[in-house]
């Protein structure tokens, strides 16, 4: 810019500030003088009011054309002269102003009619030309520039104000660029904007009414709107509201172009979401300022919304990770919630559930790898969203076996109960686990069920490199040790699990085990269903043993723990039927007790050991001690050869 | 009561003047110009002359000059009323033959005082 233009632009900044300041008092009157309007109710008051108001106007006018003038080329003399006419004209307006005041003032006085709004508002009336007066009585005191004297006066510093405007001229400003639909009904206020966007860079789509814009508007979103208000078929105002309404365009900003300088219709425009508005003629350099600046605001929303999206897919992403250790209302619990997962260690109540595939071991050195781990994957992939089903955290695969908790890290009320219904559940999923099985020509697996509740030690356990969230504690060991005494389709929950329980369980069985660590033994339960809320209960799969066609004699060693009895006992076995047989012998047995069997007499006998367990008595037949014994652990050999001398029927 | 001769060309000085000094008693009479104000003073005979000093046809120092040159009016009192207040306005009022003067806008206190003195 050169000087020339830069004293053009302080100069003309000098006279707006001038102009804001010299009006201020005018606005005030405007202002007061409407409010009177309401508080008068006196003929001759209100004709005095009108003329105050005219005496504002013409102020306001005088002040306009003055500070124009200011502009001009002229000669000092011109100069001088116009200016004592405007000095001349505005002190004889401004005394208007106070001396109709004055007189209202007076007459209410007199009539006794003065309310304390009405005398507030006549005095600010007063104060206002008053200091209107002064201000103008300070600007004719300059010499030379007009209002050089005025600064310090009003106490404003012009220069400063260019220093920065300067500064930031320096920096380089970046114009965003964009779709820009136009919209007005007129032809030649249509192409000037146009015209003066497109040479800013914008690429520029017209419409000639509202209709027309609402449908460019739906074919091919524009980044911003410039429109008109008054149009023929449906003015700017409708567009907006009707932009307003419709998701896919409420998002999409507007500025009203207009020659309407009326405040109400600026007001309702800015309710009804535009996002600003421009008076006819628009300055090309503001209209470029505002442009810009509703441009960058919208590329600002949209990388917000872009932001919003990846937050969305990153959480996703987490839920679905952790969801194959978790529920996913247990991890969207542990995203939510601030506290509400507690990795260190913590003491907690839980209930701890073990399952087990009972006879996998002997099972795996059958068959061949790949039929293996179908086996396992199979039954893994039934049984695992089971567990999440009832909200428990899967904590550990051991071999064929699973460790489960219940209660953690997401603190939970009902964990006992959860936690049987949920073996129960599974148990029931053995049929599906077992199909699946049968299909792929694999033999049929059973599964025991332990569940235990105590308090333990959970939490995350190792180091910083090498990590688990793991569950320590007696009560582990327990749950452990009562797995041992299940056998196939069985859940035995301890009398600890039992005491949490609030819904109704069917109880088969009542057993007392021995526990390592502690005097009293243990009390167990098989369960065999539980009521509302969720009325699961076990086929009762007990196929009944049938008679073999001749009694199969057995030698067998008592089990305790893993050690085996030296003596070798004799029975015969009776009865048989899937995994389940009657065995006859003299000697007393205990329910749960452990047994090592061959067959005698069957090929390969003293290899195959079936390993079963005592689980009830029978009567006593034929002078000896008749019992039902569950195989938990055969070769399919073995088996089928039992089978094939139950008697054909 | 006293009669006080407004002259003023601006219609809400004219009007405002004329009612406040009415309810503080005196008797009114207006002229619009330099003109009507020397007819109707030289007819009227007020007590006192309230002249606006810029005004048609004849401005207020030739109407305050020419009443001072006439015999019949010489002795009139005359307040000018300027809305210039500039330093040199004072000396020029005085000059041109007034009593006193007083700026506008009318501080109405000050200007009844003016007028109490001089009547």
């Amino acid at each position: 810019m050169t000087r020339k233009q830069n004293e053009t632009r302080i100069d003309s900044a000098r006279l707006d500030i001038l102009r804001q300041e010299l009006l201020a008092p005018i606005l005030s009157v405007d202002g007061h003088a409407e409010l009177l309007k309401e508080l008068i109710e006196d003929d001759d008051c209100l004709q005095d009011l009108k003329k105050i108001e005219t005496a504002a106007s013409q102020t306001h006018t005088l002040i306009d054309q003055m500070l124009a003038a200011e502009m001009q080329d002229r000669s000092e003399t011109e100069r001088d002269n116009q200016r004592n006419t405007y000095r001349h004209d505005l002190r004889n307006s401004v005394g208007a102003i106070a001396g109709y005041s004055e007189i209202i003032l007076e007459e209410l006085e007199d009539a006794e009619a003065l309310s304390a709004d009405a005398s507030s508002y006549l005095n600010h009336l007063l104060l206002d030309s008053a200091s209107l007066l002064e201000m103008l009585d300070t600007l004719f005191q300059a010499d030379r520039e007009f209002g050089e004297n005025s600064e310090s006066a009003l106490q404003v510093d012009i220069h400063s104000v260019f220093d920065s405007f300067d500064r930031t001229d320096e920096e380089a400003s970046e114009v965003i660029q964009g779709r820009i639909l136009v919209v007005d009904d007129n032809q030649s206020n249509r192409n000037l904007l146009a015209h003066q966007l497109h040479r800013q860079g914008h690429e520029i789509e017209q419409a000639a009414s509202g209709r027309e814009a609402l449908k460019a508007v739906r074919e091919k979103t524009p980044d911003l709107i410039l429109l008109d208000l008054f149009m023929p078929d449906m003015n700017g105002f409708e567009v907006l509201r009707e932009m307003r309404q419709d998701e896919a365009l409420r998002s999409i900003p507007v500025i009203i172009i207009t020659g309407l300088n009326d405040k109400n219709a600026a007001v309702k425009c800015i309710e009804a979401g535009a996002f600003d508005i421009l008076i006819k003629p628009v300055n090309p350099a503001l209209l470029q300022a505002r442009v810009s600046a509703c441009l960058e605001r919208k590329a600002w929303q949209d990388k917000e919304k872009e932001y919003q999206q990846k937050l969305e897919a990153s959480y996703t992403f987490i839920r679905k990770v952790f969801g194959r250790y978790m529920s996913d209302e247990v991890v969207k619990e542990i995203l939510d919630a601030d506290d509400g997962m507690q990795l260190g260690g913590s003491k907690r109540k839980i209930t701890i559930m073990m399952t087990d595939i009972r006879g996998f071991s002997m099972l795996s050195q059958e068959l061949d790898a790949q039929d293996c781990v179908k086996i396992l994957n199979n039954y893994f992939g039934i049984m695992t969203p089971l567990i999440q089903k009832y909200d428990g955290v899967i904590n550990e695969f051991l071999g064929d076996a699973i460790l489960a908790i219940f209660g953690a890290p997401v603190v939970a009320e009902n964990h006992a109960q959860q936690a049987v219904a949920c073996a129960l559940e599974m148990q029931q999923a053995m049929v599906e686990v077992n199909d699946n099985n049968r299909e792929w020509g694999l033999p049929s697996i059973e599964m025991g069920i332990a569940v235990n509740t105590g308090e333990v030690v959970v939490g995350n356990i190792g180091s910083e490199n090498r990590s688990k969230y793991g569950v320590v504690g007696h009560h582990v060991n327990l749950t452990a040790r009562i797995e041992s005494f299940t056998v196939g389709g069985q859940v035995m929950a301890s009398e600890y699990t039992i005491a949490e329980l609030k819904p109704e369980v069917t109880i088969a069985n009542i057993l007392e085990v021995d526990a390592k660590g502690i005097k009293e033994r243990v009390k167990i339960h098989d369960i065999t269903a539980i009521g509302a809320p969720y009325n699961l209960a076990l086929a009762s799969d007990e196929q009944v043993p049938q008679a073999l066609s001749k009694p199969l004699a057995v030698e067998f060693h008592l089990l305790s723990g893993k050690a085996v009895d030296d003596e070798q006992v004799h029975g015969t076995l009776t009865a048989a039927a899937e995994g389940v047989a009657h065995l006859a012998t003299d000697v007393e047995l205990d329910v749960l007790t452990n047994l090592r069997m061959t067959i005698s007499g069957y090929p390969g006998a003293r290899d195959d050991q079936i390993f079963s367990k005592v689980t009830s008595l029978l009567e006593n037949k034929d002078g000896q001690n008749n019992y039902v014994i569950k195989l938990t652990s055969a070769s399919l050999d073995a088996r089928r050869y039992v089978q094939s001398l139950v008697q054909v029927q | 009561m006293a009669l006080i001769l407004i002259v003023e060309d601006n219609e809400m000085n004219r009007d405002m003047l004329s009612r406040r000094l009415k309810r503080k008693g005196f008797d009114i009479e207006v002229a619009i110009d330099g003109q009507q104000g020397v007819e109707m003073a030289t007819r009227l005979m007020p007590d006192l002359v309230l002249m606006d000093m810029s005004l048609p046809i004849k401005d207020g120092w030739a109407a305050t000059k020419e009443l001072r040159s006439n015999e019949a009016t010489k002795a009139l009192k005359i307040i000018a009323l300027t809305a210039h207040a500039m330093e040199g306005d004072r000396q020029k009022a005085l000059k041109a033959g007034c009593d006193d003067y007083d700026t506008k806008p009318i501080d109405l206190k000050r200007l009844l005082e003016k007028i109490n003195t001089l009547l």
